[in-house]
């Protein structure tokens, strides 16, 4: 299927690339439809997550996995069968990035992770303990 | 705005399918427990508008990814 955005232009996107929120993000619940683009510009730690319901929404990324290895985030069983996660599905985590305008800082969401499961390409933006998962976890600190 | 008077062990019921039970109250606090389907999300209001609010920040900055000089090293938790 062809979408438009504001960003990448007209991206043709396979149906089975599509990922589908159960629930809407907060502040967002209107969009449901997305896609997963690596940045432009390689080798970036960044992905983009495009909104194929609205053009100019498109959300920063990071894969936790590499960048901050100590986030092991507990997903509660409810998030999880949100997602309609069985238990030979693979699940991804990634997290929300906040910039400051002059991009000297960027920030991770580590609170409000997007899971991901790999097989259906369901996905949820969940909220967990804010305690142990700091909003904003500052990245590329020198 | 409906507001409902409850004692401490009564509950509410939201469109059959929610029960918000009065659990204790105590020093000016109440204690509630909620019970709604899995798809229902469920979280302290101060803390979803948080998130709300950092997701509608986290969408009006991401311009300043062209700016960014990368990395160091990523700062572990």
């Amino acid at each position: 299927m062809v979408f438009e955005t504001t960003r990448f232009g007209q991206i043709e996107v396979p149906e089975e690339e599509i990922i589908r929120m159960a629930r809407g993000m907060p502040g967002l619940d209107h969009l449901r439809q997305f896609v997963v683009i690596p940045h432009p510009v390689q080798p970036s730690p960044f992905l983009w997550f495009q909104s194929l319901d609205t053009p100019e929404i498109a959300f920063v990324l990071i894969s936790p996995q590499t960048l901050i290895p100590s986030y092991q985030p507990d997903i509660p069983d409810e998030t999880l069968n949100q997602i309609e996660v069985q238990e030979s599905d693979k699940v991804a985590v990634f997290n929300v990035v906040n910039f400051t305008d002059n991009g000297e800082h960027c920030f991770a969401n580590l609170c409000a992770p997007i899971v991901l499961n790999m097989r259906t390409h369901a996905a949820i933006q969940v909220i967990l303990d804010e305690k142990r998962h700091p909003v904003r976890h500052e990245l590329f600190v020198s | 705005m409906l507001h409902i008077v409850r004692k401490k062990g009564e509950a509410i019921t939201i469109d059959g399918g929610i029960m918000i039970h009065i659990v204790d109250l105590e020093g000016g606090r109440v204690r509630i427990g909620i019970e709604a389907p899995r798809s229902i999300g469920v979280y302290r209001q101060e803390l979803y508008e948080k998130i709300l609010r950092e997701n509608e920040q986290a969408l009006k900055s991401v311009d300043a990814i062209d700016k960014l000089r990368l990395p160091e090293k990523p700062h572990g938790v």
